[in-house]
Order: structure tokens, then C-alpha cells, then sequence
């Protein structure tokens, strides 16, 4: 099978499968949870036949001459996101057989499931900003539907609303970046307006390269417009491991690296971008440490991640961006499966009712802790190399600002690690009742994914060769130069402290955890709320609805009262003017109709 | 066409307007209404004649027509439904129509 071939597949299989569950749920709806993972098993066979070849050039169609012509380009770094979310996305398809055993609407589930996949496939495959758009709004739509999937929970409900309402703010930046192109090079392509970026004058490039990242800001949850991720762990766990692993916010990544080319036009949108990356990375680490909830530490983990990766982009090491997002995919994968199979088991998600867990779900309790480890980049793990050239790029610029910020992130992230690790399966057992057993069809992609969290790393030989061979730049490395370079380089040291920090944190957790409950609460408070971003969001469109209301008010009260109390008042004078012309008496009317007659007969005759 | 038609118009127009006058008779009156009505036919038949329009003339009339069927059957019903409540076809009796 050729690469071409495999990508058109790729696509397709998922669309056709979302388009087949409903038609199948006729049939039997037994079969449609195998049927969906049918599908994601052969589109995940098809993918690797596009791995043998990352860089076939692509094909593009016209849909319609002269307007529009668009394709799939297949080059490594679209390759990339897409063999992710379909590899993830067929974990998570297995693990949903588990999971969502004995839910209502199964097919809505597994139709929007793939359809989402589908998205993510197309997004990140297509070479047409037009395309590209589409594909990224089907996903807003998918995520909204999945996060809102217990709708019958009016929080669940308020969650999908939330996270679809504030990504479309991202989104009009997105396509007003694209429409502005459009404007200016005449095409939708994306190669092609690349290449024509630096022709474009400084404020047009301006607003493309705002638009650009409003959009990723949007998709990826970064600050400000972190706030839908947290809400969005109302979904079903599995859906919370799709969009943070494997398809969402990886979307909003993918699109800084792939208009990277653009944005180096516009050096302060680079400068904008790794500030934004950093404080995301600091902010999400920061409220991680002080929540209480398993999923919401997770999320709060992922914006933290995803602040590594845009920060990346920022400093201008695409590469190690898109490594990052690679290696995120595994172990935040892993960690959510793994949260997933805890709350399943005892139907809560405050760890302070947890603890001692390993002894329950062993297999669960030892992939979290290596996904956890990976999480804090432990060495030899899969997160440790991608998180080590991140912080590595950094140096190397002498970007001293975003690194502290981010080192200080990386400290807290191997602290809170550590911390819900130990609460969630370490200690004595605080939870109620007897745990579930957990199937294996929840455990395998878990270990599954945990071995992948080991060995994923060694694809970097593969994978920058592939990014060589395509013109972007990246580091050529083998495995033996990546170990040789990560151990000597001075972000080892970092990396390394910045465990060992954690690990001292963790180990006098207590007295810390004294002193901040005391000296103070006022952190305590602002982080449990979430540094107040949803309180200002919502004041704020409180006073916008308050403030409409109030034109509205007047427009309805004097403007449209007035017109009607006008027309009412001229036809009752009109018709109390008429009034005397009705008699009562049948002459009358009879006369009335005579003249009308007469005047009748004297038109026609004139 | 030789012949003026304009007199038999003022004739029936004539017939129908002193029936109108003289008769009390619900059903009278209609008939006196349908003569008028009828004389306003023929009237706009003529003018088509006598500008040489006869074809839009009588499309016309043929429209004056069809609109008086309806006049006649709506108010042949409330004949009807009158004398049905009060037994009499008497148009003094008819008084409490006043809005």
C-alpha cells in the first residue's frame, strides 16, 4: 500500500465508521462497541504503512476548479499527529469496551468517538488552510458532544458548552488569520502562503501571526483560555484521554509548528508565544499542586505540558515541540487510563479518599506510577528526552525568563507526581467499599502504553531523519548522540535538580503543607478557585449580558412600545371615526353598496 | 355591433335600484342587488365594445361574475341562518346589527 493510499484511509476509515455505528445501532446495538474498534484497529493497521514512507509528497484534488483544490500532505510532522491519534485513539476504543460497559446511547459514544479521531486525522493531514478549519471545528463540535455526553448532568452539560464557547474565541482568530492570507496570496494553500510570507508586510503579517495563536491558544488550553480544560473532565474518562492525548489539544500545537514558518516573520509573535507557553506551564503546574481531584490534576497537568510545547515553538525548537507532544501522548494517555480504571473501581475522584491502591489494582497502580514518573521526564523515560531538549533549547537561546519559569513548572510538576501517586496508591486505604476489579480489556492498553513510555524515545533516530529529509529543521540525532548530548548538556543538571527538588518537596510535604495552610491561606483559597480566571470570565460576560440587556430593555421599552402605542392609537381613532357609518340598519349597507356601484359604472363608462 | 346597449343599462340598473328602495324582503333585496350587479356586468361588456378592448373587458366581467356567485351564496346563508332564528324575512326585523 502506498503512503498516499494509506493516508486517504486513515481519514476515511474513522468518517466511514462514525457514519456506519448510527446505521448499525438498527441492527443489533450489541455489536456496535466491537464494530467501533473494529475500525480503529484497521486504521491503525493502515498507519503503518504510512510510517514506512513519512514523506510522500501528498496529493491534492480539486474539489472545485479554480476555487478550491485540497489534499492530504504527508510529511513528517503532520505524519506524526495523526499516528498518534489513531494509535491512542484505538487504545482508548479498547478501553472504552470496558469502560462504558452498560451505558446508555453507546452508539452516539462510539460514532462521535471516531468522528473525533476522524478530525484529528484530517486536521493535521490536510494541505489547505480551508480544510485544515473544517476539520478543526468538526473537532470543537466532537469535543463538545463527548465532554456534554452524561447530559443528563447539567454540570456535564455546562462543561461542553464551556469548552465549545470558549475555543470558538480562538477560533475566529484562527479564521480571520486565514481569510486575511487568503486576502493577501490569493490561496488556501498552506505551503504556498508560506512561502510567501516574508512578501507580506509587517502588520498584515501581524494580525495572521495574532490570529495564528489566538487559535492554538484557544484549542490547546493555554492561558488565558485554559479554563474549558479543567470543566472538561465532566466527560467520560476515556473522552478526557482522548482529547488530552490524543486529539484536541495536540491540534492547537500542530498549528504553531506548522505556521512556524510564518511566524518567524513576525519576531515578537515568537517572543508572545513562549511567554504564553511558559506562564501556561508554571500556571498549570501550580493549580495541579493545589487540587484535589484526580482528573482535574491531570488537566491541570496537561495545560502544563501543552505550556512546555508551545514554549518550544516559541524558542523555535519545533522539533523538540512535536517530540514533546509525541512522548505527552503516551504517558498522559497512560495516566488518564490509569485514572480512569481508579475511578471506575471506586466511583470517586477526591484522592483524599483514596490510598492504598496498589494492593487492589497492581497492574493499574505500577503504569500510573511510570506514567507518573515520565510526567515528572525521570531519566530513561520518554518524558525526560523530550522535556530535557525543550528546556535544553531554551539555553541554548539564553531565554532566561521563560526558563526560570519553566524550571520552576518542572519542579512543581515533579512534586505534584510524586503526591498524587502517593495519595491515589501508596499509604493506607481511605476509600469506602470493595474496589471493582479491572478488566482486561481496561488494563491492557495500559500496559500496553506504560511499555511505550519506555521505548518510544528510541524513534528519534527515524523521526528526525524523516524531519531532515523534509526540509524542516531539526537536530539529525541517533540514539547514542541523544544519549550522549542529553547527559552532558547543562539541562541535564536542570532536569536533574529539578527532580531532586521535587523529590525534597515531596518528602517534607508535610511541614510545607503546615506552613502553607497557615502563613498562607489566601494562595490556598486563590489556587482550590483557580486563580479566579472562571470568576473574571464569568463577571465578565455577566456584565456583557447585563449590559444588553439593558440596550434591549430600552430599545423594546421606548423604541418598539412607542411604534406600537402609535399605530394603536391611529386605528382606534379610525375606527371610532368609522363607527357611525355602521347603522345597524340593512338599508344602509344596501345603499353603501349601490353607490359603490354607481361609481363603478361611471369608471367603466367615462 | 349596430346597436347601443347603453339604454338597457340604465333599465336594469333602474329595475334594480327601485327594488332596493321598495322592497323589504330579505330575497328581494338580493335579486334587486343581483340586477344592479348585473347592469355593472353589462356596463363594463359595453365599454369593452366601445374601446375596442372586448377581450379585456370581458375577462373582466367574467371576474365581476364569479366574484357576485360568492356574494350571492354568502349572503343567501345569512338569509338563511336569519330566518332560521326568527322565522321572518322582514328587514325591519333585522336591527341589531349595529358594531
Amino acid at each position: 500500500m502506498s503512503g498516499e493510499l494509506a493516508g486517504w484511509l486513515m481519514l476515511l476509515l474513522p468518517y466511514a465508521g462514525a457514519a456506519l455505528v448510527p446505521l448499525l445501532n438498527f441492527l443489533s446495538s450489541r455489536v456496535v462497541p466491537y464494530f467501533a474498534v473494529l475500525v480503529g484497529l484497521a486504521s491503525s493497521v493502515v498507519a503503518f504503512f504510512i510510517l514506512g514512507a513519512p514523506n510522500t509528497a501528498g496529493v491534492s484534488l480539486n474539489w472545485l476548479p479554480g476555487v478550491l483544490k485540497t489534499g492530504l500532505s504527508l510529511d513528517v510532522l503532520s505524519v506524526v499527529p495523526a499516528l498518534i491519534a489513531t494509535w491512542i485513539g484505538f487504545l482508548v476504543l479498547i478501553y472504552s469496551l470496558g469502560y462504558m460497559k452498560g451505558e446508555e446511547n453507546l452508539s452516539r459514544y462510539f460514532s462521535l468517538t471516531l468522528l473525533f479521531i476522524g478530525s484529528m486525522v484530517g486536521m493535521s493531514m490536510a494541505d489547505n488552510f480551508l480544510a485544515l478549519f473544517f476539520f478543526w471545528e468538526v473537532m470543537g463540535v466532537c469535543s463538545y458532544a463527548l465532554i456534554g455526553f452524561f447530559y443528563k448532568d447539567p454540570k456535564a452539560a455546562a462543561a461542553g458548552v464551556k469548552a465549545f464557547l470558549t475555543t470558538k474565541i480562538g477560533d475566529v482568530g484562527l479564521i480571520t488569520a486565514i481569510l486575511v492570507l487568503y486576502a493577501n496570496t490569493g490561496t488556501f494553500a498552506i505551503g504556498q502562503n508560506l512561502e510567501m510570507a516574508a512578501s507580506l508586510g509587517a502588520p498584515i503579517l501581524g494580525i495572521v501571526s495574532f490570529g495564528f495563536i489566538m487559535g492554538a491558544v484557544g484549542k490547546s488550553a493555554q492561558l488565558p483560555l485554559h479554563v474549558w480544560l479543567p470543566d472538561a473532565m465532566e466527560a467520560p474518562t476515556t473522552i478526557s484521554a482522548l482529547i488530552h492525548a490524543a486529539t484536541m489539544v495536540n491540534a492547537g500545537v500542530y498549528l504553531l509548528a506548522r505556521v512556524y514558518p510564518l511566524l518567524t516573520q513576525a519576531p515578537w509573535s515568537l517572543m508572545l508565544v513562549q511567554w504564553i507557553g511558559a506562564l501556561t506551564a508554571l500556571l498549570g503546574s501550580l493549580l495541579a499542586t493545589f487540587n484535589f481531584d484526580l482528573k482535574r490534576i491531570l488537566a491541570y497537568s496537561t495545560i502544563s505540558q501543552l505550556g512546555y510545547m508551545v514554549m518550544a515553538v516559541g524558542l523555535g525548537a519545533v522539533f523538540a515541540s512535536q517530540f514533546h507532544l509525541f512522548s505527552h501522548a503516551i504517558f498522559k494517555a497512560l495516566l488518564f487510563l490509569g485514572a480512569g480504571a481508579v475511578v471506575h473501581a471506586i466511583g470517586t475522584r477526591d484522592i483524599r479518599r483514596m490510598g492504598g491502591l496498589k494492593k487492589v489494582m497492581p497492574v493499574v497502580g505500577v503504569t500510573f506510577f511510570v506514567g507518573a514518573l515520565a510526567l515528572m521526564g525521570f531519566p530513561m523515560l520518554n518524558g525526560f528526552f523530550s522535556k530535557d531538549l525543550i528546556l535544553e533549547s531554551a539555553l541554548v537561546d539564553a531565554a532566561w525568563g521563560p526558563l526560570i519559569v519553566a524550571g520552576l513548572a518542572a519542579l512543581l510538576t515533579a512534586f505534584y507526581a510524586l503526591r498524587t501517586t502517593a495519595a491515589v496508591f501508596w499509604g493506607k486505604a481511605r476509600y469506602k467499599g470493595h474496589p471493582h476489579r479491572t478488566p482486561w480489556v481496561m488494563s491492557s492498553p495500559l500496559v500496553l502504553l506504560a511499555l511505550a513510555t519506555f521505548v518510544s524515545w528510541l524513534l528519534i533516530g527515524p523521526i528526525t531523519a524523516a524531519w531532515n529529509a523534509a526540509n524542516l529543521a531539526a537536530p539529525e540525532l541517533t540514539i547514542p548522540e541523544l544519549l550522549l548530548e542529553t547527559f552532558t548538556a547543562p539541562a541535564f543538571f536542570i532536569t536533574l535538580g529539578v527532580i531532586f527538588g521535587g523529590l525534597l518537596l515531596f518528602v517534607y510535604r508535610k511541614p510545607i503543607g503546615k506552613t502553607v495552610r497557615e502563613r498562607m491561606p489566601r494562595l490556598l483559597r486563590a489556587t482550590s478557585a483557580g486563580l479566579g480566571f472562571d470568576a473574571v470570565y464569568g463577571g465578565f460576560s455577566r456584565l456583557v449580558y447585563a449590559a444588553s440587556g439593558f440596550v434591549l430593555g430600552i430599545w423594546d421599552e421606548k423604541v418598539m412600545e412607542g411604534i406600537n402605542r402609535v399605530t394603536g392609537w391611529c386605528s382606534l381613532r379610525l375606527s371610532e371615526g368609522s363607527r357611525a357609518l355602521q347603522t345597524g340598519d340593512i338599508h344602509w349597507n344596501l345603499l353603501y353598496i349601490v353607490l359603490t356601484l354607481i361609481i363603478l359604472l361611471g369608471i367603466v363608462l367615462w | 355591433m349596430s346597436e347601443n346597449l347603453l339604454p338597457y343599462v340604465f333599465v336594469l340598473f333602474g329595475l334594480g335600484l327601485f327594488c332596493l328602495l321598495t322592497q323589504r324582503n330579505l330575497i328581494k333585496l338580493l335579486v334587486g342587488l343581483e340586477l344592479l350587479g348585473k347592469a355593472t356586468t353589462l356596463a363594463i361588456v359595453w365599454s369593452g365594445v366601445l374601446r375596442n378592448t372586448p377581450d379585456y373587458a370581458q375577462s373582466l366581467a367574467l371576474m365581476v361574475i364569479a366574484i357576485e356567485v360568492m356574494v350571492v351564496a354568502i349572503f343567501l346563508a345569512l338569509i338563511n341562518a336569519f330566518h332560521q332564528k326568527s322565522q321572518n324575512l322582514d328587514t325591519d326585523d333585522l336591527r341589531r346589527l349595529k358594531g
